[in-house]
């Protein structure tokens, strides 16, 4: 598990991280989330050690990545594709990784072998693309079979082959208890993929959910196509709920009068109205992100203060 | 530290980068004695000394700042540290580990093109002459190019600049000391200049120069900054954030 606490960074005036409180449970894929600039890399360097932190701290499994006496076993990252030396093959970096964790060589082709880059292994890292980059470098993170993963966007860069491998890898990976933390602008990717979700924007912590919890709480209207949509419009508006849509299919808007969609069933069933399709509106994990870091994105289209 | 030192020696071994500097580090040795050999003037005659050999290891001691210069900058660039830090307990290992792998390479590449070098200079047609006095100074040498390797690979760390780290202990050799010690003026510092003192310890040795007053000066001089600058560059590579 990996805990971080009150944690800040700053670099001189600029105050890229601050006062960030958060845990990554055993077991689970955790979302770590913010717009460009929210101090996401930071946070995750600070929680490796990789960065000062200007103050508060950071623990794997109770105590600092430093604290372990092999370091590899407790944590395992990837944070920068550029973390290769271009005429090193991806054996021998991952041949050096492991010597450097006290790991024999062997280890080094087996977990080559774990993210499908055998073939690969006598090329040069410049001639790798940034996919094949992002293999190998979750190849580095898992040399030592650490017990807690921080992946900063390893998505990136991936084909749809390589997005599923890494999807149905780290799933494996939470099923088998690690601590699992990526970083990733794909939202919907996150949707998907994460149990539990910690959005930051501007270095600040934004809040921390179940993604059940959120897709749930995130449910703001249903999909319905009856045989009279015009009646049952005229009904819901009388009644003060918001309805857009025409003959093919309304969209209403939960409120208290139709909280959900059994509520929306049950006024269909009382007007007699033969219902052909209903259903939750999708929820957007996009649209609660938008929400929640516009005012607290540094990067924004047209922005003055840039 | 032992973990560090495996890692950093494949570290270095698997570049072909390595191969090529180790190539040229033994040719600058050993080159220059056979071309004389080859281009052999009676006009100049008289056999190969320490002396000669030592202009061979000036080149030599060039490529070797060129060397740890360029490959430290790039493997911090790389992001060496790093892996480095994430999967060893002290920072301060893979610093260490980096000097004495450098180190080893460098003496190792010194002693196959000195004994190419000597080789070369048997067959030179008046031959080799070598006295105690000219094996000291070619140990002396080894150990001031080994400090200035040092040096180039520390302003790396520090500077984490390819550039720097290459350029500014080579101009400062022979460029900013050359002119210092053309100006009269600063007289009484030039025996303080590391260049100048490091070449002061090698006349010395070979009892070409002044045998007036100690070598205490000049090894301080040498000394001094190497320390200084791995002080520097320890202090830096385990407290600052990493690249």
């Amino acid at each position: 598990m990996i805990s971080v606490e009150h944690l800040s960074k700053h670099y001189r005036a600029v105050t890229a991280v601050k006062d960030v409180t958060f845990t990554v449970p055993n077991g689970v894929i955790t979302g770590f989330l913010g717009p460009n600039g929210a101090g996401k890399s930071t946070t995750m360097r600070a929680m490796l050690g990789l960065d000062r932190p200007t103050s508060g701290i950071a623990l794997i499994d109770g105590q600092p990545l430093s604290g372990h006496d092999r370091p590899a076993t407790a944590a395992g990252a990837v944070l920068d594709t550029s973390w290769f030396h271009p005429g090193r093959t991806g054996l021998a970096h991952l041949k050096i990784a492991a010597a450097s964790a006290g790991l024999t060589s062997r280890s080094a082709r087996d977990a080559l072998s774990t993210v499908g880059m055998t073939s690969a292994a006598h090329r040069r890292v410049g001639a790798y693309s940034l996919g094949m980059k992002q293999r190998l470098g979750l190849a580095t993170a898992m040399l030592g079979r650490p017990r807690n993963i921080i992946l900063d966007e390893p998505m990136n860069g991936l084909d749809p082959q390589g997005m599923e491998w890494m999807r149905t890898y780290l799933r494996s990976l939470a099923d088998q208890g690690h601590a699992i933390l990526i970083s990733s602008h794909l939202l919907v990717e996150m949707q998907t993929l994460a149990d539990r979700l910690i959005i930051i924007g501007q270095g600040r912590l934004l809040g921390q959910w179940e993604t059940a919890d959120l897709v749930v709480a995130q449910r703001r209207a249903a999909r319905i196509s009856t045989q009279d949509n015009a009646y049952l419009a005229a009904t819901l508006s009388s009644r003060g709920v918001i309805t857009e849509g025409d003959a093919e299919e309304l969209r209403v808007t939960f409120d208290e009068t139709i909280p959900d969609t059994v509520a929306l069933s049950r006024v269909c069933k009382e007007l007699d109205i033969l219902i052909t399709a209903l259903g939750d509106e999708p929820t957007r994990l996009e649209d609660l992100f938008l929400d929640l870091t516009s005012t607290s994105s540094d990067y924004t289209a047209g922005d003055e203060k840039q | 530290m032992n973990l560090a030192i495996r890692a950093e020696r494949l570290r270095l071994l698997s570049l072909r980068s390595t191969a090529v500097f180790a190539t040229l580090l033994v040719c600058s040795c050993v080159a220059p004695i056979i071309l004389m050999g080859l281009i052999y003037d009676p006009a100049y005659q008289g056999p190969i000394d320490a002396s000669d050999l030592g202009k061979c290891v000036s080149i030599f001691h060039v490529l070797a700042i060129a060397f740890t210069g360029t490959y430290t900058a790039t493997e911090i660039r790389s992001g060496s540290p790093a892996i480095s830090f994430l999967t060893q307990k002290h920072r301060q290992s893979s610093l260490i580990a980096q000097y004495v792998v450098t180190s080893v390479f460098l003496t190792l590449t010194y002693l196959v093109g000195m004994c190419l070098s000597l080789g070369a200079a048997l067959f030179y047609p008046d031959g080799l002459v070598l006295n105690g006095r000219g094996w000291a100074y070619l140990g002396l040498y080894a150990v001031i190019v080994l400090l200035w390797s040092l040096i180039a690979t520390s302003i790396a760390v520090i500077t984490r600049s390819i550039a720097v780290a290459v350029a500014a202990p080579i101009t400062w050799m022979l460029l900013i000391e050359q002119l210092i010690v053309q100006i009269p003026m600063l007289e009484e510092i030039t025996p303080w200049l590391p260049f100048t003192a490091s070449h002061t310890l090698l006349t010395r040795t070979l009892g070409e120069g002044s045998a007036v007053g100690t070598t205490v000066p000049s090894t301080l001089a040498i000394v001094i900054p190497v320390l200084v600058l791995i002080g520097t560059a320890s202090i830096l590579h385990s407290k600052r954030d990493a690249p």
